[in-house]
Order: C-alpha cells, then structure tokens, then sequence
C-alpha cells in the first residue's frame, strides 16, 4: 500500500543529494574560509637596527636607542619602580593623518604595555604628530626584574603601532634584554620635533 | 526515462527555484547597499569647489577665502617663527557670515579645515592647529569655527607642513560630524 512511485524515489534522492550538497558546502566553508583573525591580520615589518628608518601605510619609526633603568625621571617626575623600566628612544612620524605612537614589549608570550605614569613620555597624548613631520621622544615599559631572566628575554619584541591595527601596519624590534645593562637612571625629556 | 523525470521535476518545482535564484542574489545586495548608503553618506568625500575669492554655502552659513599665506622655514618669517628646516607654515584666513545658520545651543555646529594632498598610500590630512605652533600673521583673529554663534567672524587656520606640500595640497572645510569633506577652496 505504501509502495512508493519511481517519482517520489527521484524526489527523495534529489532531496538527499541536494542535502549533501549543502553539508559538504557548509564543511568546506568552515574549513577554508579564513577566520576574522586572519582576513584583518596587521602587516609586520621589521626594524633591523638601530638608526634604521622603517615605513608602514601609517607612520615612519627609527629606534635610536635602548636602555634598562632602575628609575627614570623628567624635568617634573621621578619614577621608582620595584620592577625595571625599559627606555625606547624613537624617532616618529605619521604619513596620512594626524597620529600618536603607541607599543607594548612582547617576551615569549607575555605582554607588558607602554607606561602612562610619566606625562612626558612619547606615549602621552603630547607627543601626536602631523603628517611627514618627525619627533624624537622615549617609550617607557615597566616589567619585573625577573623578566629579564624569563625564557624569551634574549628576544624580546617591541611592538609599535598606530591606533587601529587590523589591516594596517605594525613594526617590530627585537632586543636581547639578557645584554643590555640596568643604569641606575635615566633622564627623558618632552617629544621634540626635528627636521623632517 | 531518467531525463524525463528529471525534467518533470524541474517543472514542477520551477517557481521555487527560481525564487531562490532572484532572492538570494537580491538579499545579499539588499544587505550590502543598506549599509553602503549609510557609510557612503557619513563619508562623502566629495566637497563643493569653491573658485578664489567665490562664496560656499554651508548650513545657511556663507565661507569666502580671503587670503592663504605660505611661509618657508628658510625665509625671514620662517627663521622668526622657528620652523624646523624641511617645513613651512600655512595660514588660511576665512570670511565666515553665519548670521543665518540654523545651529542652537541644543544643536551646535562646529567647522574645521584641513590641508589635503594626494599620496602614493592616499590622502595625506593636516589638521589646523595640531602643530601647536604660534603663528597668527594675521593678528587676533579667531582660531576656531562655530557657526552656533550666529556671528560674522574671521577664522584662521593655522596649519605646519613638511615644505612644498601646501601649494598643491586642497584646503578642505569639514563639519564636525558626521566627518564630511563639505568645501574645497582653490587657492
């Protein structure tokens, strides 16, 4: 009585093929289409060396120096720490509008973010410029003494960035913090334009 | 046999697939646009062109430039101001007669200039007075633009560029928000 015609059998194995059809499209999707992550992944350049001027679509940035201190003060500031500073001297200058320079350190997979404590470092809202027009100024990272033995301290990354990332421009530059030596201090002194 | 069959099936389910067919394509679109149009209107790049010494209209609110000085690090105003070398100072100075504007205190409407020019990586934007630098050739005249004061004022903007940029970058009047390109004088 429920015998089914050679039509309905049609219709149903159509039904499962298209079925099928659609699960391995799903599967495939799923397994190649890249993920957010990767389609806005930054773009990475690295800095080689000291004195080295590197470009992004964004901004220019020249590492000039590196120092570690055991505290680091301005003209107005004094900043102890029970940790150590880590001084990044910079040369910096946006190319398309108006921007200010921002970082982190990175040591195996541990991040330590650019100080705000000190109003006249480069991170501070001071320390914005204009397009093609360079300034000289220090990035300040404060980390605990015991990251300078970690694993990962013989390379560590400095990370330089400009406001939004994804898609966009990110520098890198490595230090071997187990050979730089701890100065007792260090003076910094306000972001200064220099010629371009 | 098979054919024929298949054939049929088509048929019969002709109305449904072809409604997939314009839908789909039809919703993707839809989302797309719905969203451009949005984006496209709080970004429109494209400002009236105001000729030198013509008159943009703006919010009710009339814009004339009236004078657009450049001034080289290398030249005796340069030395005197401190211009690093490789830069020069732009003053733009701005008739503006917003007696009419419709801005309220609830309301307010606010104006800002920037120095456009075209790069290799894209436009390339100086903001008037980011630079911090203290040069107002034109004595005390206003250094800021409101059309909420309902007043006849001129408005100086005061831009650093690197040198030679100004005389072919666009001089580009923008609304406070949404971010919009509104005049472009030539100068």
């Amino acid at each position: 009585m429920s015998a089914s015609t050679p039509g309905s059998r049609l219709s149903r194995r159509a039904a499962v093929l298209v079925g099928a059809v659609f699960i391995a499209t799903a599967i495939a999707v799923a397994v190649f289409v890249p993920s957010e992550e990767q389609t806005t992944a930054p773009y990475v350049s690295v800095i080689p060396a000291l004195d080295t001027t590197v470009e992004t679509r964004e901004f220019s940035l020249e590492v000039t120096r590196v120092r570690l201190a055991d505290r680091v003060q301005t003209p107005e500031w004094l900043g102890d720490t029970n940790g150590v500073w880590l001084v990044v001297d910079i040369v910096f200058a946006p190319r398309l509008a108006t921007a200010g320079i921002d970082g982190m350190l990175r040591i195996d997979d541990r991040i330590y973010l650019t100080s705000r404590r000190p109003d006249t470092a480069a991170v501070d809202q001071g320390a914005i410029g204009d397009p093609g027009l360079p300034w000289a100024g220090s990035m300040l990272i404060e980390m605990p003494v015991s990251a300078l033995r970690s694993s990962g301290a013989d390379a560590a990354v400095v990370q330089f960035t400009v406001g939004e990332t994804r898609l966009d421009g990110v520098l890198e530059y490595t230090i071997d913090l187990t050979e730089l030596a701890t100065q007792d201090s260090v003076t910094i002194f306000e972001p200064e334009r220099v010629a371009p | 046999m098979s054919e024929h069959r298949v054939r049929d099936w088509l048929r019969r389910h002709r109305w449904g697939l072809i409604a997939l067919a314009v839908l789909i394509p039809a919703a993707v679109l839809a989302s797309l646009s719905i969203r451009w149009f949005d984006y496209n209107d709080m970004t429109s790049q494209n400002p009236q062109v105001i000729a030198g010494g013509e008159t943009g209209v703006v919010e009710r609110s009339l814009f004339t430039l009236t004078d657009f000085t450049v001034v080289g690090w290398d030249s005796d105003a340069g030395r005197e101001l401190g211009l690093l070398e490789g830069t020069e100072a732009v003053s733009a100075i701005i008739h503006v007669d917003a007696t009419e504007s419709p801005a309220s205190d609830e309301h307010p409407i606010g104006c800002d200039a920037l120095l456009v020019a075209a790069g290799p990586d894209g436009d390339r934007i100086w903001e008037a007075g980011s630079s911090a630098i203290d040069y107002y050739p034109s004595g005390d005249l206003v250094g800021n633009c409101s059309l909420s004061g309902h007043e006849v004022l001129d408005w100086e903007a005061v831009f650093v560029t690197p040198e030679g940029t100004a005389d072919q970058a666009r001089l580009i009047i923008t609304g406070s928000w949404p971010y919009r390109y509104l005049l472009q004088f030539e100068h």
